[in-house]
């Protein structure tokens, strides 16, 4: 009995590089994909008006994930690859790889993804509330429509093809 | 139902019944504390509630650093950022909130400033962000029984300069003591304990009804609900009864767990609406909201709200109500509840007795849209649908 050490191993971090590869190709898809929606869909358009401007917002993967970061910029949102500005307005982090791949590939929505705290959220949660918004619009283009039925509580409508955003997303 | 994953956390201590308050030296003796600032208001300073706690800390070891009572209706960071002056300059070693929910939003306020090492609070904005540092002895005594904040993780404090109510959510925020004592709640007036019921009540029918909702919420929201149908009426009619009072008190605390861990909804994100654009106190508008916002629900929420008839009518309403009628027998047993304190007490049925300008409703929608509490109800609601309610609620 006692608390003799009788063998030391040293533990090993593992990787998870396929689904970190996901996670980065689908946030190049989802920022691309936000930047072109936001041109096309009105909706999109006018939740952007009303951030304030220059106003950036990171997607996170933690602690060393993938970063998928927007920015208001003379008014349109731009896609800014995984650079990480420090005048951040809203930042989502997910805990997690293992929570995020869910919500990445459409098998779970981002409101249950909320309610299971797989996320954490900097900054005002009204803006949040926003992003969400365009979550939506920007998930029922990029998602087919049984993926949508699954994962949103309504499906928006479409303002322009799906075709014109992943035109728009693929070659800008 | 088994949620596929949940979080639950409920770490506060509670003491709950009579002489309670006279625990508190001892608990702060446990959390290795000694010179608590007391946060407070001026009415509850006049009123005498606050003599009553301190008057409980006799022939004990402690002594009291500061009592801190400017704190307006509406918590704010300049009123956070001069309580953690007076705690530094007075260098007290804890936290001891009494009053309802602003009170204790300006404590959690005051906790993440010291516990954080930061005047900014606007950093620690939003959710789970806050992580656990110098923890600080923070008790509660809550002197409404409603809100519940005792036991929630969530503060609302409002940035003037900015023109935000700003929310932070974190389990961190959790006071390690909550101190249910009757004598804090009987001189409550029957209007505001009828709002403040009611307010309970809505934090448990959406507590056991959103997306966060697990097996532990919802043993917590159905007790809750038990003891309103039982004790609320009485609370209204008869504030002296330490029973009733003590019962609510729990009533409270019970719905406030259930609802800080699996949120609230709909009813709560358009109230908070109507209390930012129409100032319409928080209970009044739960009260108005909640049947209306419970049919908007229906087709989604029809079998959970029928589950909640039990609690809310007991089992000889529920047992003679047919299974498909109890959901809608739900929503029209609250609405008879606050028409009945609408009569004892004159609690506003409607937003137009509660003041609102028919004018605003556009402007309350669109508020409620940015609530953090849109998306965890079950049923996607855009402008539209919240203006639709709003116009019924009228």
């Amino acid at each position: 009995m006692g608390g003799d050490i009788i063998a030391t191993t040293k533990v090993v971090i593992g990787k998870k590089p396929v689904k970190m590869t996901v996670a980065r190709i689908i946030f190049w898809f989802l920022g691309r994909g936000f930047q072109a929606a936001a041109k096309h869909d009105s909706r999109i358009r006018q939740e952007v008006a009303e951030w304030s401007p220059d106003c950036s917002i990171i997607l996170k993967i933690n602690p060393r994930g993938p970063v998928m970061t927007v920015r208001k910029v003379d008014g349109k949102l731009k896609y800014m690859g995984s650079s990480q500005p420090q005048d951040l307005e809203l930042a989502i982090y997910f805990k997690n790889i293992e929570g995020a791949i869910p919500v990445l590939t459409g098998q779970k929505g981002l409101a249950q993804a909320y309610a299971e705290h797989r996320f954490t959220l900097r900054g005002d949660i009204g803006l949040g509330m926003s992003v969400v918004r365009c979550m939506y619009l920007l998930e029922t283009y990029l998602f087919p429509g049984f993926i949508t039925k699954k994962i949103l509580k309504r499906v928006p409508k479409k303002q322009v093809s799906s075709f014109k955003i992943y035109l728009a997303t693929l070659f800008g | 139902m088994i949620p596929d994953y949940y979080e639950f956390q409920n770490s506060v201590k509670i003491l709950s019944g009579k002489k309670a308050l006279e625990n508190i030296p001892f608990e702060l003796y446990n959390l290795q504390a000694s010179r608590p600032i007391v946060l407070t208001n001026e009415m509850l300073e006049k009123i005498g509630l606050v003599q009553t706690v301190i008057k409980s800390f006799a022939e004990q070891e402690i002594s009291v650093g500061a009592i801190y009572t400017d704190i307006p209706a509406d918590s704010s960071i300049e009123v956070v950022n001069d309580a953690a002056r007076v705690f530094r300059e007075q260098e007290c070693d804890s936290i001891i909130a009494i009053g309802g929910g602003s009170v204790i939003d300006t404590a959690k306020g005051l906790s993440i400033v010291i516990t954080q090492g930061s005047d900014d609070i606007m950093e620690y904005m939003g959710s789970e962000i806050i992580t656990r540092k110098n923890p600080l002895p923070f008790i509660v005594v809550p002197t409404t029984a409603g809100t519940g904040s005792e036991t929630t993780l969530v503060a609302v404090i409002a940035n003037h300069k900015r023109k935000v109510k700003m929310e932070f959510l974190s389990y961190n925020l959790l006071p390690d003591v909550a101190v249910l004592d009757p004598r804090m709640t009987t001189t409550l007036p029957p209007r505001l304990t009828a709002s403040t019921g009611i307010d309970a009540l809505s934090h448990a029918v959406e507590g056991y009804t959103c997306l966060q909702k697990n097996p532990l919420s919802d043993a917590y929201a159905f007790a809750a609900i038990n003891l309103i149908r039982e004790y609320l009426d009485l609370a209204v009619e008869k504030g002296t009864d330490a029973k009733a009072r003590l019962a609510m008190a729990n009533a409270s605390m019970l719905a406030g767990v259930a609802f800080s861990n699996s949120m609230v909804g709909l009813v709560h994100a358009i109230g908070h609406a109507c209390g930012g654009v129409s100032q319409v106190p928080h209970g009044d508008a739960m009260g108005i909201l909640l049947p209306w916002c419970m049919e908007y629900n229906m087709d989604k929420l029809g079998e959970l709200y029928a589950q909640l008839l039990l609690p809310l009518a007991g089992a000889d309403i529920y047992a003679a109500t047919p299974a498909e009628k109890r959901g809608q027998k739900a929503a029209d047993t609250i609405r008879e509840m606050t028409s009945r304190f609408n009569k004892i007490c004159g609690l506003p049925v409607s937003l137009q007795q509660a003041g609102v300008k028919k004018e605003d409703l556009g402007r309350i929608a669109k508020t409620a849209l940015n609530d953090g509490a849109v998306i965890i109800n079950p049923k996607e609601s855009e402008y539209e649908d919240i203006l639709a309610i709003l116009n019924k609620a009228y």
